[in-house]
């Protein structure tokens, strides 16, 4: 085997690499272990003098773990799903039918990825709060309590459509032998029933890639989450509950607490992704590969 | 007959689209539009009644040379950008090529790839403690090494540098993957004719890794640089508003703070474009240099 | 409305009702149904100050079942952004626990409601002048003081006892003697202890005792009409010596040193902090917390000085379906005398925070003079309040403590000389009160 022919200081390197990215983590759960008093002291230390459990009570006391866990995977699953429905459409339609304005429709979408965020980030602001006829709202957008973000759509419809998505599953798709297509059409099957029981099952591994992408990206995507908390507190997310732990007025107090609010936060995500972590990497390879 | 079907076929692909078309129509096109609108205006995000037209006031506000708009801010978003992607990039390219070659390459890349999975909120936190000039673990090394202990994030000199390296360091995980994608696609038989010739290691990797590799190091540095220009997460967490000072202010923080932090929403517009067209020529610039290194699908 | 307007906002919200597709609607309190009213109440108190707030909401909610008030904690960095955001999406909070720096830019977005005339005389007659202003706008009352809070001169008795001190510095010469003598660094030029540093994190933070020194000599930050900069003043150039003296190349310590952190760990001679700082300290340090003394800001000369009051008020949302609800709310949390003679108000300060609540009717109640006698800080910021100027908040208030931040900061990190911090603070914040 080839693997048998690596020199030992490539293993010297990549040791020392791996290092270098897991002890942060490592530097994160030891800090959650220490007490306020002890993280004020001046020399750093790994391993916490005493392991102290309190900023685990005191950030599930303050953390209405809860809601937010609830959120986070309300939000995670709904984007999630929605994605990969709107994506394998898009991305069928674009990969196997023949329709004026393809082209066009097709460069549209990849033209989307090149948008920055930021440049959207205060009129969706606007029109989610302003959405017409929801949490609300009337015909115009006005006089409701939020639009969108009145309740948790407001997390999940400005993130339900993903360009990246769509392109995925249109090279995923653009490779589904067009005689297995022919073949249903001929049996006289409805292009619904080819695309659910033909089209989706064959593209299961890409589907299996971008659910776990989606679901990891919008369980910590930031940004926005905070916007919407603002608006309306009941959306608090997982990173948003977090950083809110922290104190501006005296941060003293609250380091370790925060290093416990984070572990909660990140551990059960990392988890996922090292169990799924065949599927994910397998299918972003194979993207890459075309 | 045909035409009837070719009809149904563009009724279908029309429908199938509409849910994706719809989106791109609310959350894109206008929003574009009313951006722009609202760039010439002064504006406070309450009600249209208080909005006032104000024409190019606050481009102009944007350029004139007491901001610092141009410099620092939009100067740190380059080396922003540019230094995360130098550093993960480089990083990436040693690491993908060696676990290529060794044993357990699915472990390795599972521990490269934790950053890209955890969020910036976490990643943010932990590394601002661990710069700590009195108590981090970084200087707690750097001390006990008989060096002075540095003042990451309070010294303008440090402060943007250290921030662009926790970007980094985040980013190597999901360049290792697209490279090591990259890798597989090298047939074998190249390597062991070129070690029946007696190369090493190195020159393989000149000779074939890197030639053949070129499509996907091209699609990695212009995709994470990109990405890098649009950022603002973690300045946000690490350095607040983006000091001392402006010394760590990318763009599209100064843009949210302005709209969020200040309620000047036409300033934070008209900087959202201009961030914008910068960043649309660069994109076209590289989709020229992508053409001609090879990547034509793009 | 100009055409324009009507034109762009016309068709963009048509354009997205003829493209709404899921009417939904979300959750939405039922306000009018029945009798039952809930008012949201939207403060910076989180975490264990929630905590603390809680027992007196709970009591309201029992005795007032048609009422309920419903708390919404905010962290103090978000709360600005937090309010100005609600409004905007029409989630409005009924009452809102506000900085009064904020006050302009509330009022220019017509935020707050005014106060009935009653709670206005009430006001007007049971709190200190600097609260008063601090709870008004454009010279209305528009809501109840609540944390009046002081700056002053925090220290470490034994540090300065060690260093052959028996008393804190009365002028800043002396302070920066002092705390030279007792700053000590370790060969390597690591800060082992830091004789005198200002916290660093935040605008607030930096500016505030900023302004407390201004103060005591002798000067506001801004004009009294707010329509100009006074940092070129004798007292602005005096501050912004004294602050360029402290950190960066001619600094007399490292501006790496965290002296919030060190502060509380008994590594930090001295500091400026406001009042409430006191109550963390003795929950953080414990036993180590009978080193803390504290005193009046020092002046420049060592005559007598002022320190700069900030202050904090409860207001009712202009927007609010349920103000009268929420004005009987506020009326009781901080105008009704329990058996102890203290307001809810005044007992959930004196508590938490060790600050003497600065409305007149508490501090004459038994509780209040025993703490005076008993507890000098408490003292010493009460008393403190007689020469505070208030922390001004012209509408651009946010903006401007930002500049002078970003400035302090530049100096700090040897990006800029101290001239040109000055200048450029100054024109920068002359340009922007110019501006609204």
């Amino acid at each position: 085997m080839r693997s048998n022919r690596a020199p030992w200081y490539f293993y010297v390197i990549i040791i020392v690499g791996s290092v270098m990215m897991v002890f942060p983590f490592l530097d994160m759960i030891f800090s959650s272990f220490k007490s306020a008093s002890e993280y004020a002291l001046l020399n750093y230390t790994l391993l916490p003098k005493q392991f102290i459990f309190d900023n685990y009570r005191m950030a599930v006391e303050q953390l209405q773990l809860l809601l937010l866990f609830k959120n986070s995977l309300i939000r995670s699953i709904s984007i999630t799903l929605l994605v990969l429905f709107t994506s394998s459409l898009a991305g069928y339609v674009l990969a196997k039918l023949r329709f004026p304005g393809k082209q066009v429709v097709f460069r549209f979408i990849l033209s989307t990825m090149m948008f920055p965020a930021f440049l959207f980030f205060i009129p969706n602001y606007f029109i989610t709060v302003h959405f017409p006829l929801v949490g609300g709202n009337d015909i115009l957008g006005q006089g409701g309590e939020g639009g969108l973000a009145a309740s948790v759509l407001g997390l999940i419809v400005p993130f339900s459509v993903s360009g990246f998505g769509i392109f995925l599953m249109r090279q995923f798709m653009i490779s589904i032998e067009d005689a297995y297509l022919e073949a249903a059409r001929i049996d006289g099957a409805k292009e619904l029933r080819i695309f659910f029981q033909i089209v989706l099952p064959m593209t299961a591994p890409a589907l299996a890639t971008l659910a776990i992408f989606e679901f990891i990206n919008s369980w910590n995507e930031f940004i926005w989450a905070l916007l919407m908390n603002s608006v309306n507190s009941e959306l608090a997310t997982l990173p948003v509950g977090i950083q809110m732990l922290k104190s501006a007025l005296d941060p003293t107090l609250t380091q370790p607490l925060v290093m416990a609010g984070l572990v909660i936060a990140t551990i059960p995500i990392l988890l996922l992704f090292i169990f799924l972590q065949k599927y994910y990497v397998r299918g972003m390879m194979n993207a890459g590969l075309k | 007959m045909r035409r009837f079907k070719f009809k149904r076929e563009t009724l279908l692909a029309y429908s199938f689209l509409s849910p994706v078309l719809l989106f791109y129509m609310i959350f894109l096109m206008i929003p574009v539009v009313f951006s722009v609108a609202i760039s010439f205006t002064d504006w406070g995000g309450f009600d249209f009644a208080s909005m006032k037209w104000v024409g190019l006031k606050n481009y102009r506000a944007i350029f004139s040379p007491q901001s610092s708009f141009l410099h620092p801010i939009l100067t740190n978003t380059f080396v922003f950008a540019f230094g995360g992607v130098a550093i993960s990039f480089i990083a990436a390219l040693i690491i993908s090529y060696l676990i290529s070659r060794m044993r357990y390459e699915g472990l390795w890349r599972t521990l490269f790839f934790m950053p890209a999975v955890t969020t910036v909120v976490a990643i943010g936190n932990v590394w601002y403690y661990m710069y700590n000039p009195t108590n981090g673990l970084i200087n707690g090394i750097i001390t006990s090494l008989g060096f002075k202990s540095v003042n990451f994030l309070d010294d303008p000199n440090h402060a943007l540098l250290s921030i662009t390296a926790v970007s980094g360091w985040m980013g190597i995980g999901s360049a290792v993957l697209l490279l090591s994608a990259g890798l597989k696609g090298i047939p074998h038989d190249y390597y062991e004719a070129a070690e029946l010739e007696g190369a090493g290691h190195f020159s393989q990797y000149t000779r074939i890794t890197f030639p053949l590799l070129k499509p996907t190091i091209l699609f990695v540095l212009i995709t994470s640089f990109i990405g890098g220009l649009q950022s603002f997460t973690l300045t946000m967490v690490m350095a607040k508003s983006g000091g001392p000072g402006n010394s760590t202010n990318v763009g599209a923080l100064e843009m949210y703070n302005q709209a969020f932090s200040f309620g000047n929403w036409g300033v934070a517009s008209a900087m959202a474009f201009v961030l914008f067209v910068v960043i649309f020529i660069i994109t076209m610039a590289q989709l020229l240099i992508f053409r001609k290194g090879g990547v034509e699908s793009y | 409305m100009k055409r324009w307007q009507k034109v762009l906002s016309g068709s963009l919200m048509v354009a997205l009702a003829a493209t709404a597709t899921a009417a939904c609607s979300g959750s939405k309190d039922g306000g009018s149904s029945g009798k039952k009213v809930t008012l949201t109440l939207l403060s910076h108190y989180n975490g264990t100050n929630e905590a603390a707030l809680k027992p007196y909401i709970d009591k309201w909610n029992s005795e007032n079942p048609n009422i309920q008030v419903k708390m919404t904690p905010v962290d103090f960095g978000e709360l600005l952004k937090t309010i100005m955001t609600k409004q905007s999406a029409g989630q409005v909070a009924d009452i809102m626990h506000v900085y009064t720096l904020w006050g302009g830019q509330l009022a220019k977005n017509n935020v707050l409601a005014e106060a009935p005339q009653s709670v206005a005389d009430d006001v007007a007659q049971n709190y200190p002048e600097a609260a008063v202003k601090g709870a008004s706008l454009n010279g209305k009352v528009f809501g109840y003081p609540t944390e009046v809070q002081a700056y002053g001169l925090f220290y470490n008795k034994k540090l300065l006892k060690e260093a052959g001190y028996d008393a804190p510095p009365k002028t800043w010469d002396e302070l920066l003697e002092m705390s030279k003598k007792i700053e000590k660094k370790d060969s390597s030029g690591k800060v082992l202890v830091q004789g005198f540093g200002f916290q660093r994190g935040y605008a607030g933070l930096v500016d505030q005792p900023f302004m407390a020194m201004m103060a005591a000599a002798g000067s506001g930050l801004l004009s009294d009409d707010l329509s100009k900069s006074n940092l070129d003043s004798d007292a602005g150039r005096k501050t912004m010596d004294f602050y360029s003296k402290v950190y960066g190349k001619n600094g007399i310590t490292d501006i790496a040193f965290n002296t919030t952190k060190g502060f509380g760990a008994g590594q930090v001679g001295m500091t400026i902090g406001a009042g409430w700082w006191d109550g963390s300290l003795k929950t953080l340090m414990k036993d180590a917390y009978a080193d803390v003394g504290e005193a009046p800001m020092p002046t420049p000369d060592g005559g007598a000085g002022g320190t700069m009051a900030y202050t904090w008020a409860y207001g009712v949302n202009s927007k609010s379906k349920h103000q009268e609800e929420a004005w009987k709310f506020l009326q009781w949390m901080n105008a009704q005398a329990d058996d102890s003679g203290m307001t809810p108000e005044g007992q959930f300060l004196l508590d938490t925070f060790n600050v003497i609540p600065s409305r007149k009717t508490d501090l004459s109640s038994a509780k209040v003079q025993e703490k005076l006698q008993s507890n000098p800080s408490a003292k010493l910021f009460a008393d403190a309040l007689n020469n505070a100027l208030d922390e001004q908040s012209p509408a651009a208030g946010t903006e401007v403590q930002d500049i002078l931040y970003k400035q302090i900061e530049s100096m700090w990190t040897d990006q800029i000389q101290a001239d040109a911090a000055l200048n450029n603070a100054h024109t920068q914040i002359n340009a922007k009160l110019g501006e609204k």
